[in-house]
């Protein structure tokens, strides 16, 4: 059992989680100088498919999405849209696994290999989802003040490089391309908070869980607004648009006197913990989603073979980074929409109707 | 070879781990999930560390919506 606190500071880790890195140039390479804009709608589209899952969550308070997919649907049609959560959680496990290993190999260890990453970053990740879900919620208890504390830092350090110029000019091609920007960010990371609904169950009050489902999204998406923001203010339109890690990029322009400088690992320290609160949630998501899909009584054994698979898994998963662009750019927007959005509300339709 | 090895090592250990505690539960289906998901991860990790070009899984979702993205 988890406090509806700690479920608030965990859907705000999640949803800043990859994201924070990775989202101002996919942004930016759209929307341009509106991309700040484009955060403010995917963030509000965002909002309103957590309230689908809010009612989703209301309407079972004490179970698990999986057990009420099962109740909806029937036990065939069950199974398989609950073998669709676990391999989507799952497929979203490698992916940021993966994330973390091209970053850290291409950005700060160029000679080690991917795997050796991978590796040591899995074995925490398996510790951490093996001694559960409240053991989960206590580290992210600690890592949460520590995280503010360092965007706060980083924030501040960045304030005397803004340029409000770099905003100029506004809409200039119409909202055309700001809503185009906007829709892989619905997908990734908004839609992906449907596999909280795993979760939702252990918060100690069902009602308060709804309201932390609400405002740490709202709190994520206000940090991603930041962040875009000062990457364009800093960075400017187009060299946001070309970096890979805008906001990486943006932490080695700090730069105050002679004594403060390349400090960017203040942001990977940031990236590592909201990487590894993602990771470790996404990971507890899958084995809890694939043991209740086959109706285990205990999640715990499968824990060790499933990260196996994982770490084999993450190292082909993509064959090189363009190929990984184009499908996040592409495919994944429509996948993740499939199961945030087309599934949830197939759910919830059939069970206002079977009530 | 090397890797081989190391990967029955591994997936040896996990039995160590696991397997006392599911067959003090005397859980059936629990015992079946964790032995085909161990089988599987051993083998799809000899199969990479033998150098063979696996698929990525991705392509499969990329067949599905396919028709639908341009």
């Amino acid at each position: 059992m988890i406090e509806a606190s700690q479920f608030k500071k965990m859907v705000s880790l999640f949803v800043i989680g990859t994201s924070l890195i990775l989202l101002p140039s996919m942004l930016a390479s759209k929307a341009k100088q509106d991309a700040w804009i484009s955060s403010i709608v995917g963030m509000i589209v965002g909002l309103v498919l957590v309230g689908i899952y809010y009612a989703l969550g209301r309407l079972f308070p004490g179970k698990t999405l999986v057990e009420y997919s099962k109740e909806i649907l029937g036990k065939w049609l069950g199974t398989i849209v609950s073998f669709l959560w676990f391999t989507y959680a799952f497929i979203l496990t490698v992916l940021v696994l993966r994330n973390l290993g091209d970053f850290l190999t291409s950005s700060m260890f160029p000679e080690t290999p991917i795997q050796a990453i991978h590796i040591v970053y899995l074995c925490i990740v398996v510790i951490g989802v093996r001694y559960g879900i409240s053991n989960i919620a206590r580290t992210v208890d600690i890592f949460f003040p520590l995280v503010i504390i360092l965007l706060i830092v980083f924030v501040s350090l960045l304030l005397h490089d803004i340029e409000f110029d770099r905003l100029q000019p506004m809409l200039a091609k119409g909202i055309q391309p700001v809503l185009q920007a906007a829709y892989p960010y619905i997908g990734f990371p908004f839609a992906e908070l449907v596999l909280l609904l795993m979760i939702y169950p252990k918060v100690k009050r069902t009602k308060e869980a709804g309201k932390s489902l609400l405002t740490g999204t709202l709190f994520g998406g206000l940090v991603l607004f930041v962040i875009t923001l000062l990457s364009l203010l800093v960075l400017g339109a187009e060299n946001t648009a070309s970096e890979l890690y805008p906001s990486f990029r943006l932490a080695k322009k700090i730069q105050i006197g002679e004594f403060i400088q390349r400090v960017e690992v203040i942001m990977a320290v940031i990236w590592f913990i909201t990487i590894f609160v993602k990771l470790v949630i996404c990971f507890y998501i899958s084995v809890q989603s694939l043991s209740q899909t086959l109706n285990l009584p205990d999640y715990r054994s499968l824990v060790l073979p499933l990260g196996m698979i994982l770490y084999a898994v993450a190292y082909f998963i993509v064959p090189n980074i363009s190929y990984l662009i184009s499908f996040d750019a592409k495919v994944w927007p429509l996948y993740a929409l499939t199961i945030g959005l087309v599934l949830p509300l197939l759910l919830l339709g059939v069970a206002i109707i079977k009530k | 070879m090397w890797s081989v090895l190391l990967i029955l090592a591994v997936g040896m250990a996990i039995i160590m781990i696991d397997v006392p505690t599911l067959r003090r539960n005397k859980s059936r289906k629990e015992l079946w999930a964790f032995s085909v998901l161990l089988i599987g991860g051993v083998a799809l990790n000899i199969v990479v560390g033998l150098g063979v070009e696996v698929p990525s899984p991705l392509e499969l979702i990329k067949i599905i919506y396919g028709p639908i993205v341009r």
